[in-house]
């Protein structure tokens, strides 16, 4: 009894260490805490698309150049939400480019 | 017989030089009518080369503004230092009037013009850094500084001449870059969702907090222009119209292009195309 209750401690303890050695910001459901590089990395190929169309507007790579400074900081929610903010510019540039693909004078 | 000769000789020197004279696309030509019937009718006090006063012909009080400064203008002596530099010999002993045909007052109003060889679109700034470098000088900036003195000489001496680009009727790869040029003026951009023509066809005239939008027609007359913003930032005031263009770019919050890259180059061809007619009305003021 003794053994398992000694057991029973060391597995809960070394649960809880290792819980600690990651950040509060883990996602538990893919297991990554990645998360803002995640999304700096979506935000940047969804630009370099908008791009590609001529489309890119002003401040979509301030905002990723942002957010990447801020997740220097771990679990820094304001890199995440400037990275956001940056995929968000970007796909509306690509509909952008899209709808202006018939573009010509009304008059 | 003589008499025969003389004609069938006549006929055939006549239909040479119509050969040789491009003449506008006729799809080209039914745009510039569109575009500028568009402007008559909605100011139809205003005669063709009085838009060239831009955002001054809407409004009086801004148009004695201007006209007062017009007087003695902030930047003749940059106008001098345009002449002096075009003047002035390269090593090999050229100068810049070597690359160039016609008299100076004829050269601004051959330019942005449809270069068939090359299959692209030149515009006088590119020329001039063409001229530097095939006589072995090195290129300078584009958008302002000695650039913008040279071009500004060039506009000013053009003063009074009358603009006529030709897009080349059956020149397929001319009427692509054309229609490019025109693609962009017309397509909203940035996050603000707006196209040149939101501002300077459906606009004109509105005020844009203390501005005044100008119309697009005869925008192109006065460039270089010489700005008291760009004034007040590094720089000396002027400034070319691709200058201008990223400058409106960034305020509709888009990204701006290169200049001198296909996209205001061909930019520039249509909005030029559509002041057809009109008179270069040398360097000016703007705000």
């Amino acid at each position: 009894m003794k053994k398992i209750l000694l057991i029973t401690t060391a597995v809960f303890s070394l649960s809880t260490y290792s819980a600690d050695l990651l950040p509060s910001c883990h996602n538990w459901n893919d297991g990554s805490s990645d998360t803002v590089k995640a999304a700096i990395a979506a935000a940047t190929a969804e630009n370099k698309k908008a791009a590609k169309v001529g489309f890119e507007w002003r401040d979509t790579v301030k905002f990723i150049k942002k957010a990447t400074k801020l997740s220097a900081t771990p679990c820094n929610s304001s890199a995440l939400t400037m990275a956001n903010m940056a995929k968000a510019q970007a796909l509306d540039a690509q509909k952008q480019a899209k709808d202006q693909a018939n573009a010509g004078p009304s008059f | 017989m003589k008499k025969n000769i003389t004609i069938i000789a006549l006929a055939a020197l006549l239909g040479s030089s119509v050969a040789i004279a491009a003449q506008q696309s006729a799809q080209v030509q039914a745009d510039i009518d569109a575009f500028q019937n568009h402007f008559k009718a909605k100011f139809p006090e205003m005669d063709l080369d009085d838009f060239s006063k831009g955002p001054y012909s809407m409004n009086e009080d801004k148009l004695m503004q201007f006209e007062n400064i017009m007087e003695m203008p902030p930047f003749e002596d940059s106008l001098d230092k345009g002449e002096q530099l075009w003047n002035t010999a390269f090593k090999n002993g050229k100068t810049y009037s070597s690359c160039f045909n016609g008299p100076v007052e004829k050269i601004r109003t051959q330019f942005p013009r449809w270069n068939a060889e090359a299959g692209k679109v030149e515009n006088l700034e590119a020329m001039i850094n063409k001229c530097r470098t095939d006589n072995g000088e090195k290129k300078i900036g584009w958008k302002k500084g000695k650039m913008a003195f040279i071009s500004a000489y060039l506009t000013t001496a053009a003063t009074g001449e009358e603009i006529n680009v030709i897009v080349p009727e059956g020149d397929e790869k001319a009427l692509a870059a054309y229609n490019k040029g025109k693609k962009f003026f017309y397509s909203k951009r940035g996050q603000l969702n707006l196209s040149c023509a939101n501002c300077h066809i459906d606009s004109v005239g509105k005020k844009i907090r203390g501005d005044i939008l100008s119309p697009a027609l005869g925008q192109i007359t006065h460039f270089p222009v010489w700005r008291g913003k760009w004034m007040r930032k590094k720089g000396n005031g002027f400034g070319t119209i691709q200058r201008r263009y990223g400058g409106c770019n960034k305020q509709v919050r888009a990204k701006p292009f290169k200049v001198h890259k296909d996209e205001y180059t061909n930019l520039e061809f249509f909005h030029t195309v559509m002041s057809n007619g009109m008179e270069i009305s040398g360097t000016e003021y703007r705000q």
